[in-house]
């Protein structure tokens, strides 16, 4: 798994743990929900499968490859927390493996006024310690992304 | 062609800026609702049916309690989502009238975004549930930025430039100068003040995004047959939509059919139900939370492509009193005030009735669509004849 630093504040709002969305948030690869039944893979993570209606589901990893389907550099502050972030980005990036699953995220080396729509990105992931809510301290895996030369 | 339910009755609080009501959003709901029942020489007491939208705070037990209606026979909150729900709670009002389970029913949306909290901010620490938790971590936590997202991805597709974004803007601040009521009168936009206004999320600068308001707006609804002897001119129900496609609620993550939204579909069944065409409509209502995403509904729902929609409303086409299609004529969310969109629903009976601030002259069909990025959409076609 290649890492990086967390592209948004330290203290910023992190995922709320479910067992649908572990394995997508603490396994640090770009682990994927899959049904049982009928092998559709989709995102986010639920609780049935919305091509088949089945309830049980395996995860699958797909590589760490994706394309910028689209973006926004945010400029304003949503909350006193962003006050030192803004300008960042925010990106749809759809999966190489699974191009019908687009997934959220933060471009992080790319300056806001070279984001492309098209643009090919590889996945990395920063590891916050998730603890304070009254469960089990866990490492989070948020995944972020680079440009792909 | 339908026309079994008629709006008889509208009415509003004054509207803020967020923060600067002296009103709880209840009473500013009092306030409108009265003023709705006022409008249409009705009581109180007349009143049977309640129907809101995203609103859980405010129970309609109470409200019937407080407000001296006399019983409830139909109460309804339309669910999933926020002010694309605003057409479908005036779409249930019409069912509950046409199927006859209410006689006399009120709509109303109050906010109050200075005490409830702002739209416009995110949370900052602590945990994400739900769908949140693939976008807030990432600094997606407010709705400018998922309709940025949407916007983007649909002006690449298309070849829209800002020129398309900005004349959404124009035509608002424009007709909210002649309308008192807007909180916007009085603070006229041009394009070089849209230009050179800071960017929220782009491609959204500060004016392609809707206030942060207080205030509450109320229709009355009732049967076609009581309507006639009523004091004002019914603005009468010829036909209302409101839905989606099978995968719409998986937004971006998972949508087939990203980036568009719901609108396809609710024009499709709007057009059919009514039996007119987009090209028969001189006057619109259309919710827009966020320029761009308007756009989209615009071409969805059927005045044009989407590859044709910069050329629809380009050089003032939105704009009264010249535009082919004025636009939001008291203002809209983005000038009048946001009342979660309800506030264009009064907004299209003012034009049945012939007394809007921008009057559009011979007026027999007036439309109001809902909110454009989250489904499932809705839209409401008054006219001026059963």
């Amino acid at each position: 798994m290649a890492r990086s630093e967390r592209y948004m504040p330290d203290q910023w709002i992190l995922p709320a743990l479910t067992p649908e969305n572990r394995a997508f948030f603490t396994s640090g690869e770009l682990r994927l929900q899959r049904c049982r039944a009928c092998g559709a893979v989709q995102h986010p993570p639920g609780e049935l499968c919305n091509v088949c209606q089945a309830l049980e589901f395996d995860y699958v990893a797909a590589r760490p490859e994706g394309v910028v389907e689209s973006f926004t550099i945010v400029h304003h502050v949503t909350n006193p927390m962003l006050e030192q972030r803004v300008p960042y980005n925010v990106a749809i990036i759809s999966l190489r493996d699974y191009p019908h699953v687009r997934i959220v995220g933060n471009v992080i080396d790319v300056a806001p006024g070279q984001m492309r729509i098209g643009m090919p990105v590889t996945c990395t992931w920063a590891e916050v310690r998730r603890e304070g809510d009254g469960a089990d301290p866990i490492t989070i895996y948020i995944p972020q992304w680079k440009h792909a030369d | 062609m339908h026309g079994k339910a008629a709006v008889v009755g509208i009415g509003e609080s004054k509207y803020y800026k967020a923060g600067a009501s002296p009103h709880s959003a209840l009473q500013l709901a009092s306030i409108a609702i009265r003023n709705a029942i006022d409008d249409a020489g009705l009581v109180p007491a007349d009143i049977d049916g309640l129907v809101t939208f995203m609103d859980t705070t405010r129970q309609h037990a109470h409200l019937c309690s407080w407000l001296g209606f006399e019983t409830l026979n139909f109460a309804a909150n339309p669910m999933s989502g926020g002010g694309n729900l605003c057409m479908a709670a005036i779409n249930l009002a019409d069912a509950a009238i046409s199927a006859g389970y209410a006689r006399n029913v009120v709509v109303y949306r109050a906010i109050n975004q200075g005490r409830e909290g702002r739209y416009g901010r995110s949370r900052g620490a602590g945990f994400a549930i739900g769908e949140e938790a693939y976008r807030a971590p990432f600094g997606a936590g407010v709705p400018a930025i998922w309709n940025a997202l949407l916007t983007k991805r649909f002006m690449h597709d298309y070849g829209i430039s800002q020129n398309a974004l900005a004349e959404i803007a124009l035509a608002c601040y424009a007709h909210a100068q002649r309308n008192p009521r807007a909180v916007m009168h009085g603070r006229p936009l041009t394009r070089e003040a849209y230009d050179n206004s800071r960017w929220i999320s782009e491609p959204f600068h500060l004016f392609d995004c809707c206030q942060e308001s207080d205030g509450a707006c109320a229709l009355v609804l009732t049967g076609a047959e009581r309507a006639r002897d009523l004091r004002r001119r019914p603005a009468y129900i010829l036909a209302a939509a409101s839905g989606m496609d099978s995968k719409g609620a998986l937004w971006a993550f998972n949508d087939p059919d990203f980036p568009h939204r719901s609108y396809r579909k609710i024009g499709k069944q709007l057009w059919e139900r009514a039996g007119v065409e987009p090209s028969d409509i001189k006057v619109a209502q259309f919710y827009e939370n966020f320029t761009g995403t308007t756009l989209m509904a615009l071409a969805d729902i059927g005045f044009c492509a989407p590859h044709e929609v910069e050329g629809f409303v380009a050089e003032g086409a939105l704009r009264w009193p010249n535009g082919r299609l004025p636009l939001n004529t008291s203002g809209g969310n983005l000038a009048e005030a946001y009342i979660h969109g309800l506030q264009l629903a009064n907004e299209a009976v003012r034009q049945i009735r012939g007394d809007s601030t921008c009057q559009v002259d011979g007026v027999e069909l007036s439309l109001a669509v809902g909110g454009p990025a989250t489904p499932p959409g809705s839209a409401v076609l008054f006219s001026r004849n059963p």
